[in-house]
């Protein structure tokens, strides 16, 4: 049922549109950089679905400094199997591999420049004091112009309804002096001297607004000025954060031949564990760093090795036998649970790769260590080091990303193997190098 | 209830009973120098309320005022234009103020388009007394990234193309044009 549920979800993926955001991930999709909204993501290479949202881009109120330093908090859930994407479709047993994480915190930044802000509202104010001295003149100059122009026109009473309809024009509808020049350039007439009068009106009317737009000209120019001197300012901003998860996960195990049941050779393992820690990113500019530290009860799994099991069973009926097969895939070794610690560090860099900046390139160096082994010969102590390559559309859309990444640098593992079947390789042979596909749906909350 | 309007140096109110001195317009002199020395044109607003039913006029200062004031406003103000922003949706770029004239938007005045949510939508309203506005919009975001816009104004589209806010190297983006014409 729970395969069926998997892939009811991934189909449901596949057929969102993509919305990408950053995104930073080795191989195991650890990342200690937080990242904005709500994402639901769709690992091929991992058999992994992960759905995450938090609050980053719920700021509050751009109009003061309280959208620099705000609560933050949010929450990711994973689940997955360990059997990789073959076996998630296919008739063997599914691995269910299930993790939640919440964290919450503190974020500060250089958003929000108040006095930014102040400039720029007072420059505004003494703009609206100039329009409001300039709009108070502009009706009775209108109406002025339209009493000066029209003397011109010849027939009374022609004369009496262009000044009423011209004045009406300008007392009740008027939005601007273009919108009186469009009215008036509609305006239609048979008579000579009226049009005359329309076009000597279009003219001086021209003239003011060239008179208002060199004055405004200089608060505008002010504006300009403010605003671009606050962007020369780089943004950065400070997470500061707190964070905790359960972790679930249950698989077959092969414990040792059960001579009288070879059946109940192996073991449903249901393990479940547990983790917290603290963590910060900052960002400044193109610069991106995240560093997370946390206490992590967990087992080694993935130091079990894989087997595929036959279990046979034979019914003899007299001269006939009748033989059940039955694979069974399981994991041997020597298993327990473990208390480790985990250090992880990103950094994330963007780089233009074209003039235009069209597209633009996201490397992320990144180191990811266990430390503090409670039972070194369960999970040795170690540390992989990696590099991931992400390609981005400026509009933000993902087009596609890889990473290289050398899993336990000092071969800790190898070396507590016995001598014999120890593969001690050099780092350069022992890279793996992998493809992330992340997909993120739509803003299910509010803003982005 | 009789509404007149006269040129006269006053601005007033008559009732059946008296007649209530209002508020003054303010002295205008045109500034535009071409404009010939005139006299200044006044408005006269004349209320006349009867209350048919009882004769009662103990409430016509109050219904007068409010009349007055309306029609004052009506007619003598430059109507503001209705301005709609919609804006393209990109997750790591943050709005942080938008400047349409003497109209101010923040982050928060940014919602959903009902319509498309990849947008958001803000309305504000602004007057504009001649042929062009000011426009700005101020971003912060990642490197690189990038969203567009568009504008319309009284229903009527500023720009032919969406406008694009191009976060630069430092995180910080900025679209201005101080002579946006009007549509």
């Amino acid at each position: 049922m729970r395969k069926y549920q998997l892939i009811i979800l991934a189909c449901l993926l596949a057929s969102q549109s993509l919305l990408a955001q950053g995104l930073t991930q080795n191989a195991e999709g650890q990342s200690s950089i937080l990242f904005k909204g709500n994402s639901l993501s769709f690992d091929i290479g991992k058999t992994e679905i992960a759905f995450g949202m938090n609050n980053l881009d719920q700021i509050p109120s751009t109009k003061t400094k309280k959208a620099n330093n705000y609560f933050i908090k949010g929450l990711s859930i994973k689940a997955g199997s360990e059997e990789g994407i073959g076996n998630l479709f296919s008739n063997g047993d599914l691995v269910p591999n299930s993790s939640l994480r919440v964290f919450a915190g503190l974020s500060f930044s250089n958003l929000v420049d108040e006095n930014h802000n102040n400039r720029l509202d007072e420059i505004k104010k003494e703009k609206e004091k100039y329009q409001s001295k300039f709009e108070m003149n502009l009706i009775d100059t209108l109406l002025a112009i339209v009493e000066d122009e029209t003397v011109i026109v010849i027939d009374s009473n022609i004369k009496k309804r262009v000044i009423t309809e011209l004045n009406e024009h300008i007392k009740i509808r008027i939005k601007s002096t273009k919108d009186f020049r469009t009215f008036l350039s509609k305006y239609v007439t048979n008579d000579a001297t009226t049009a005359l009068a329309l076009r000597e009106i279009i003219k001086r009317v021209k003239e003011l607004e060239k008179e208002y737009e060199t004055s405004k000209e200089k608060y505008d120019s002010l504006i300009e000025l403010e605003s671009k001197r606050s962007i020369e300012n780089p943004y950065w901003k400070l997470l500061l954060f707190g964070y905790g998860g359960i972790n679930a996960m249950s698989f077959k195990r092969f414990d040792s031949i059960s001579i009288t049941n070879p059946a109940g050779s192996f073991i449903d393992e249901d393990q479940r564990g547990g983790h917290f820690g603290i963590g910060f990113n900052y960002q400044r500019g193109r610069f991106k760093f995240g560093v997370i530290y946390d206490y992590f009860s967990t087992n080694n799994f993935n130091y079990l090795t894989k087997k595929e099991y036959t279990l046979r069973q034979t019914t003899t009926a007299g001269s006939q036998s009748l033989i059940q097969e039955k694979k069974v895939t399981a994991y041997a070794g020597k298993f327990g649970k473990v208390e480790i610690n985990r250090l992880n560090i990103d950094v994330a860099v963007a780089f233009k790769i074209d003039k235009e900046a069209n597209n633009y390139l996201l490397v992320n160096p990144y180191l990811r260590g266990n430390f503090y082994s409670r039972d070194t010969s369960l999970i040795p102590n170690t540390f992989n080091i990696g590099t991931g390559f992400y390609l981005f559309k400026k509009s933000g859309k993902f087009l596609g990303g890889i990473y290289v990444e050398l899993p336990d640098v000092d071969n800790t593992i190898e070396k507590k193997k016995k001598p014999e079947d120890q593969n001690i390789r050099p780092a350069m042979k022992r890279l793996t190098l992998g493809i992330v596909a992340k997909m993120s749906l739509k803003s299910i909350l509010s803003k982005q | 209830m009789v509404v007149l309007f006269h040129r006269k140096n006053q601005l007033c109110m008559t009732s059946k009973k008296k007649a209530i001195k209002k508020k003054a317009v303010p002295k205008r002199k045109p500034s535009y120098s071409r404009i010939k020395e005139q006299p200044a044109i006044r408005i006269i607003v004349e209320v006349v309320v009867r209350n048919e039913t009882s004769g009662d006029n103990s409430n016509i200062n109050f219904t007068g005022h409010k009349i007055l004031n309306t029609v004052a406003d009506a007619i003598e103000a430059v109507k503001p234009y209705e301005f709609v922003i919609k804006i393209k949706k990109i997750s790591n770029i943050i709005i942080r103020r938008i400047d349409i004239e003497n109209a101010t938007l923040y982050f928060d005045d940014l919602k959903d388009d009902p319509v498309d949510p990849t947008f958001w939508l803000s309305k504000t309203s602004s007057k504009v007394l001649g042929s062009t506005f000011l426009l700005s919009v101020e971003a912060t975001g990642d490197t690189f990234t990038s969203t567009t816009f568009n504008l319309t104004c009284d229903d009527k589209k500023v720009f032919d193309t969406d406008q694009n806010i191009d976060i630069k190297s430092n995180g910080r983006g900025l679209y201005l044009n101080k002579q946006v014409a009007l549509p």
